[in-house]
This record gives structure tokens, sequence and C-alpha cells, in this order.
């Protein structure tokens, strides 16, 4: 005898498998639903970000003016500061620029050798007016030249000087322009070399040429005081 | 239509309606806070520069004593105005302390003005080149040379001793006369241009109210000789 189920099939357990009998719609129904959900949360996340940060740009953008408008009414002080700073180092490039004819003038003192009279100092050259040594164009400054005339007892003892010239600091060339001796006229009377104010029979004339790039500078050698 | 066909169809319109709605709802949304995340970041940031300017203000502010101070003592070596008295002045001092005769200044009016480096454009010098002519032996001349150039000196550290005014010294000569030695010193002199003139250039027109004579001392040394002997 064949055994019969009497459950209406529609009924009986598993009957339309994992789809139940909305044939699997509840399922897709219920994903959209949770998929929504996760929309509007990340919707929400979005738009409280939104919201705190227009918040925060607006301050930030208030503090920033008002920051602003402070550091605006200070702004004498910095533009006065400014201004001071590069006078200063203005100055200090003029002062530094300069050419130190008293260590040139205390170099020649000390070199020169005893028996060497002057009757003639000329210094020229140097920075141009105005102009500092750090930003000069170049040629701006001119190579100091110091040219010396006077007497001496003998042609050695102008070469001696041409050699101790050049031991002077930022010295590039010593050159001769005239040195001439005379043949004493008479006993007593040796200046007979075309200067009448010297005593030596030897007369000489010569050119020290500073190097432009290294002139002495004057805060260098100390203060004057 | 199948059971099938109908839950595929269902699938593919619950993923669309959620694609749609997450690229017209939630990604403009997400991309509007991205934008203003970066708004705030700029904002921040002039927030960051403000407060640097403030500080910077501030510290100007704190220093404006200091500036001053500074200004004034650099208007003793470049005043606003030419103050050709004051620097007669300050060589006839400088003359007599070391033992030179002052004998005479003239300004060389042929001399070129002449503006200071590009380093600093807010400064501009104008140059007055004077023919300085002392009596004195070389030393004390030497001595004089080093007073005038101590007037102003800048330091190793790059900072300056003000004393007096800034002279740059462009020409020596050096010549016997008359017994004693005469020196004719070319120098520059420096100002300010009026357009450049701030608060403490008013209080460095120190100019003295009353000059002495030219002639200080007499020469010196009568014994100096003609000619130069170091």
């Amino acid at each position: 005898m064949k055994a019969v189920n009497l459950i209406p099939s529609d009924q009986r357990r598993g009957a339309g498998g994992v789809t139940g009998r909305s044939d699997g719609i509840a399922y897709v129904i219920l994903g959209l639903l949770t998929g929504v959900v996760v929309l509007a949360a990340m919707w929400g996340i979005a738009d409280h970000d939104v919201g705190n940060r227009q918040g925060a740009i607006a301050g930030a953008k208030a503090k920033a003016v008002q920051l602003q408008a402070q550091a605006s009414a200070l702004a004498p002080y910095t533009s006065f500061q400014t201004a001071s700073h590069s006078r200063q180092q203005t100055v200090a490039e003029i002062a530094q620029a300069r050419f130190d004819w008293a260590h040139t003038m205390h170099e020649v003192g000390r070199v020169l050798p005893s028996d060497v009279d002057l009757t003639s100092f000329n210094g020229t050259g140097g920075p141009a007016p105005g102009s500092a040594a750090t930003s000069a164009p170049s040629g701006s400054t001119t190579a100091p030249t110091l040219t010396l005339a006077g007497c001496t007892t003998s042609q050695a003892v102008v070469a001696e000087t041409m050699t101790r010239l050049r031991l002077m600091d930022g010295v590039s060339d010593v050159s001769i322009g005239t040195t001439s001796a005379a043949r004493p006229i008479a006993s007593g009377n040796p200046a007979s070399a075309g200067s009448t104010a010297c005593p030596h029979s030897v007369s000489f004339s010569l050119t020290v040429t500073y190097d432009a790039a290294g002139v002495p500078v004057a805060a260098s050698t100390g203060g004057a005081k | 239509m199948t059971a099938r066909d109908r839950l595929v169809v269902a699938v593919i319109v619950a993923v669309g309606i959620l694609v749609a709605g997450y690229l017209t709802i939630v990604s403009p949304e997400r991309g509007k806070a991205s934008r203003l995340g970066r708004q705030l970041s700029s904002a921040q940031a002039s927030i960051t520069t403000a407060q640097n300017s403030l500080q910077a203000a501030q510290a100007a502010q704190t220093a404006y004593p200091s500036n001053y101070s500074t200004l004034v003592r650099l208007g003793k070596a470049v005043p606003p105005q030419d103050q050709v008295a004051s620097l007669i002045y300050q060589l006839d001092q400088a003359a007599g302390s070391k033992h030179v005769f002052f004998a005479s200044l003239a300004n060389d009016t042929t001399a070129t003005a002449a503006s200071t480096s590009s380093a600093a454009p807010s400064f501009t010098a104008l140059p007055f080149t004077f023919t300085f002519t002392f009596d004195g032996n070389y030393f004390q001349l030497y001595k004089f040379l080093r007073a005038i150039d101590g007037w102003t000196t800048a330091k190793s550290n790059g900072g300056l001793v003000v004393d007096g005014r800034l002279l740059t010294v462009q020409g020596v000569t050096l010549a016997p006369s008359a017994g004693s030695l005469a020196a004719t010193i070319t120098a520059t002199a420096y100002t300010l241009p009026s357009g450049d003139l701030l608060p403490g250039d008013s209080a460095s027109t120190d100019a003295p109210t009353t000059l002495t004579s030219t002639s200080t001392s007499s020469p010196s040394t009568a014994a100096t000789p003609a000619t130069v002997a170091p």
C-alpha cells in the first residue's frame, strides 16, 4: 500500500526551497532596505562632516581676519623694524667696503727703509661713493693705487723699497715710475736730484697697486680710539 | 516569467536603486565634505600665517625701543640732512685731539650723487665729496685718518659701532707744506634722502648749535720735516 502525504504541498517543511514562498523577493527587499540604511548612514555622516567643516571654516576665516587685523594694526612697527634693519645693513656694508687708508699709511711707515724720505704720498681709488662691496656691480670698485715719490741714498735702496712695499696687505703690484741718481755736484749739497726738498741723491717714484677684491677693510684692523 | 527570472530582475532593480542613491545623494555629499575639508586646511594655514605675522609684528612692537635707538644712533652716521656744520664740528674735534691743524674744507660740487646698493632699496645715500686740508706730521695724520674711520665701524658679527659721521675716504695726498706736512683728503659723507625718513630720524638732528673755530691748534710739531720720513 503506498503512503500518501495528505499535507498540502505548499505547507510542507522546506516547501519552495530557500527562497520560500515569495521566490526570494523578500530577501531582495530586505537587502534593499539594508542598503538604503547604509546609504542613509553614509549620507548622514557626510552631512554631519559638511556641517562641522562649514562651521570650522567660518570660524577659521573669522579668526584669520581677526589675526590679520591685529597684525595690520601693528604693521607700522614691522615696517619700522624692516627699515631700521635695512638701513643698518647698508651702513655696515658701506663701512666694510671702505679702503683702510689709515692702515695703508701705517704699513708704509713700517716697511719703508729708514734712509728713504718721501716727498709725495698720493692715494686714490677704492669703492665708489655709495657702493657696498657685497652688492656693487663689478667695476664700481676701482683698485686703489698709491703713488709715492721720494729720495734715498742709492738705487739698491729703491729696489729694497719696492720689495718691502710688496709686503703690505692687499698689494698686488709695485711698479717703478722713475728712479734717477744725480752725481753730486759738490759735497754737502746732496739735494741735486731734482727735488729741492730731498736730502738724498737718488729720487724715485713708485706706484703701489692694491687688489680690488682684497682691499683692507677698516673694521678688520680694529678701532680708532 | 519564471520565479528565477523575477528574482534576478528584483536583484538588479535593488542594486540599481542603491547605486543610483549612492551616486545622486551620498557621493555628492561626501564630495562636498571632502572639498570643505580642503578649504578648512587652507583656512587653518591662513590662521597659521596670520599668527606668524602677528607674532612678528608683536616682536617688532617689543623691539621698537631698541630699533628706535638704533635708528637714532645711525642718524649720527647718516643724518637726514647734510649737516655740514656737525661734520665740521666732528672733524675739528678729531683734528684737535690728534694735534692736527684742520685748515680747510671745501664741498666738491662736481661730485655726482650716487645711490647705495640694491641690497637695501629703502636706503639711498647722497654723497658729498669734501676736500680736507690738514697740517701735521705723518703719524698724526695716520691717527686722524684712523679716528675718522672709527666714527662708524662694522664689527665682524655684522654689528655697528657708531660714534660719528660715516665717511668714505677716496683719496689721500700728502705733500710738504711750509715746514710741515699738508694732507688733502677726499672723502664722501652720506645723507638720507628726504623720502626715506622715519620717526627716529628727527631725533638724530643733533647738530651743535655753536661751532668752534676751524683753527683749533697750531701745527703740532715745529720739528716736523718738510719730507715725509716715516
